[in-house]
């Protein structure tokens, strides 16, 4: 019989920077700053070691810490025994706290301005308290087995990748950045929002939307060769989840830009509240078994219960600060037709797709616990209604960069038709097609008018929002593309077979057998249309048995040809699936142009 | 002034109207989108106890019986096997490639159609990824 006790090095760090945080907070309420800026530094200091701590258990392959027996493996790679630190839920949680207290500690290191500062860290240290208290109550990795097994559990096999290495960490990290902006933000509303506070504010709110924009394309570049289902984006719940944030977050930074303006200085506030809510949501709910998704590798919903608790802390908390706040509700609505106008309808716009995504994530949880009845909303509910609105939201920037034109009324005509006509086929089932034509054409203003932009040497300051509006409407137009072109067929062959599928030759070689320290399996070779060759794998995990398939993807710029090998029959021939996927390498690199645009609009205001 | 105030209140009421409007519109939409893309759960018993409704897609959930799962002969890629919830159970037709995660004695999840004959023609297989994923050794220390 195996009793769990705890260990005692692991929790007494733990519970240091618990009593830490907590005094801390109440220092920076009492105006002590010095000794708070003290203390972050030492709790900082306590949490990567106590990390650093269970870090050395996954390499010395010590199986007496549950987590470790749960999440490693012997056979394990050393880089995979690092990552395998945030493979759950209690590593990738320590992980945020660590890095929400090192990121409050980079900001004591670099503003020190006391009045800027103060309220801030009392705000961010009640998180961290928070965080801290749910970490060794309900989620805690150092537990003790007595009777250790001889090895791990391993690894699931499908965290077994580089990219998913480094995927969860940058999520994490987007959602504990935004946790920081909104300490600023906080600090701001329960005080004065001076101009140095904006600057810090829209420094924090550009690292933090980068960080999430990467987090979440990394994800889903890596669903796309990892999990090998040909999909990038399958409106999962855990996926909503982070996308939530973002949505918020690109509203909140927009609206950042006017915020000196008065009401937008309350929609500033607002989202950066709803920001936060939604991330702190986000890195509660992922792995933690509420959710019935392909990302929910280990289920507790004790944990539940906790996440409500904190969540209408927060809640409750932020929107008292909110609502107290004299400045914020002064001030009228921006004249029709302004830029305030259109920023205040882009928001408008992203909150509806918030709204849309946020019902569609929590509609079946609610009626699991309410009725009793289980079911699932299908991609088509997200894409129907998403479409439209992203259609429109690219309408309103493209309109708005001619705002300052003389022939803004016949742009504003053709655009109200563009949009009209969008609508009337909504009804009828061609609306990805047209939104596809309408997101190519916009594409193609976008694209003269940035052409022009630089031709006339206008573009050093507004470079990333021509650049970044643009990416967007491409990466529309991609995502249209591959959604309205991809094709995908099953079929069954033999080695030595020839075939023509999909308009395309498919020639399948051999088969050959492959091991790894790891793992047996086999590889196949095709090749298709005679120049591209193909090697999907199968692959069976010595720990835990699992199998695994990997997909073979060659792209080209236009399409991806995509095999998986599925099951071998009696008489030696293969199951497989081969795929044409539109516009893939399109997505990409529109994101990762969306991504520098972000960066560069960051770094500018550094400049 | 008074005019300016007046102005004022009823361009107010006006944007209450147009705002409460929009969010009527928005809601119709989404409650109208997510009646046609709601996906049941359904057990084998549930679907043979009339209360649902299965005429339209929905989601088959259960685990495959054991030594049920069989290739048809001269049929490419046709796999039969039945999902029973341990009180009733259901034969299933797919034709294409079964995922890795696919086994017998493990939980599935297939959406598609009830046929006439009351068998299940599944046009989409999700093998659920095994309850916790945890191989057997280490259970026993839950």
């Amino acid at each position: 019989m195996t009793d769990i006790s705890v260990d005692f090095v692991g929790n007494a760090l733990l519970w240091g920077a618990t009593i830490g945080s907590f005094l801390g907070a109440f220092l920076s309420f009492l105006h002590k700053h010095e000794l708070a800026r003290r203390l972050i530094f030492l709790i900082s200091v306590v949490l990567l070691t106590a990390s650093a701590y269970l870090v050395i258990q996954f390499l010395n392959d010590n199986f007496s810490f549950l987590y470790v027996a749960q999440n490693s493996n012997v056979l394990l790679p050393v880089y995979y025994k690092i990552s395998a630190f945030w493979g759950a839920h209690e590593g990738s949680f320590l992980l945020m706290i660590v890095l929400l207290s090192l990121s409050i500690t980079f900001s004591n290191y670099f503003i020190r301005n006391k009045n800027q500062i103060m309220q801030s860290n009392f705000y961010a240290l009640s998180i961290l308290f928070l965080y801290l208290l749910f970490i060794v109550t309900a989620s805690n990795p150092f537990y003790i087995l007595s009777n250790p097994p001889i090895n791990g559990a391993d690894l699931n096999p499908l965290l077994q990748d580089p990219l998913l290495a480094i995927h969860p960490p940058l999520i994490f990290s987007g959602y504990v950045f935004y946790a920081v902006t909104f300490c600023f933000v906080m600090s701001g509303a329960s005080g004065v929002f001076s101009k140095e506070l904006f600057s810090i504010i829209k420094v924090w709110s550009s690292i933090s939307w980068f960080t999430l924009t990467l987090g979440i394309l990394l994800g889903s570049i890596w669903a796309y060769y990892e999990l090998g289902w040909g999909g990038y984006w399958f409106w999962d719940p855990v996926e909503n989840v982070s996308l939530m944030p973002w949505i918020a977050g690109t509203a909140f930074s927009h609206s950042l830009i006017y915020s000196r303006t008065k009401i937008m200085l309350s929609w500033m506030v607002f989202l950066s509240i709803i920001t936060f809510l939604l991330s702190v949501f986000g890195s509660f709910i992922v792995r933690s078994g509420i959710l019935n998704s392909v990302h929910s590798f280990a289920a507790d919903p004790d944990r539940g219960i906790f996440l409500l608790g904190i969540l209408s802390i927060f809640t409750l908390a932020s929107f008292i600060v909110f609502f107290r706040s004299k400045d914020i509700f002064k001030g009228n609505w921006p004249k029709f037709g302004s830029i305030n106008y259109l920023l205040l309808l882009n928001n408008i716009l992203l909150m509806t797709i918030l709204l849309i995504i946020l019902l569609g994530t929590l509609y079946p949880i609610f009626t699991e616990v309410i009725f009793e009845s289980k079911l699932s909303i299908g991609p088509n509910y997200f894409s129907e209604l998403i479409t439209p609105l992203t259609i429109a939201l690219i309408g309103l920037f493209t309109f708005e960069q001619f705002l300052r034109l003389k022939g803004k009324v016949f742009f504003l005509s053709a655009l109200s038709l563009v949009v009209l006509s969008t609508g009337v086929y909504f009804f009828f089932e061609q609306m990805i097609f047209l939104s596809l034509i309408t997101a190519g054409v916009l594409c193609i203003v976008l694209f003269f008018n940035l052409f022009i932009s630089i031709l006339n040497h206008q573009t050093s300051l507004r470079m990333h929002k021509l650049f970044g509006h643009l990416s967007v409407a491409a990466l529309t137009f991609s995502v249209l593309f591959n959604h309205n072109f991809s094709e995908s067929v099953d079929i069954k062959v033999s080695e030595g077979d020839q075939m023509n599928l999909l308009n395309s030759k498919i020639f399948f070689e051999k088969v050959e057998i492959v091991t790894d320290s790891n793992f047996n399996g086999v590889r196949a070779k095709f090749v298709i249309d005679e120049e591209y060759p193909l090697l999907p794998e199968k692959r069976v995990y010595k720990v835990g048995g699992q199998i695994t398939s990997e997909t073979a993807v060659n792209s080209t710029l236009l399409k991806d040809y995509l095999i998986v090998l599925g099951d071998r029959f009696q008489d030696g021939s293969w199951s497989v699936t081969f795929s044409k996927k539109y516009g893939i390498l399109m997505i990409w690199m529109s994101s990762f142009a969306l991504l520098l645009s972000i960066f560069y609009g960051g770094l500018r205001r550094q400049l | 002034m008074r005019n300016m105030i007046r102005r004022n209140r009823a361009n107010k009421i006006y944007l209450i109207l147009l705002s409460l409007a929009s969010v009527a519109l928005i809601v119709f939409f989404i409650i109208k989108a997510l009646e046609k893309n709601i996906d049941l759960y359904l057990t084998p018993t549930q679907i043979f106890s009339g209360e649902y409704n299965t005429v339209q897609k929905f989601k088959l959930g259960g685990m495959v019986e054991k030594g049920s799962l069989q290739r048809v002969e001269g049929e490419d890629l046709v796999v039969t096997f039945t999902v029973t919830d341990f009180q009733n159970s259901i034969d299933v037709v797919y034709v294409g490639v079964l995922p890795n995660l696919f086994k017998e004695n493990s939980g599935v999840v297939a959406s598609g159609y009830l046929t006439e004959g009351n068998a299940f023609w599944a046009v989409e297989i999700l093998a659920k990824h095994d309850e916790n994923y945890m191989p057997v050794k280490l259970e026993s220390y839950d």
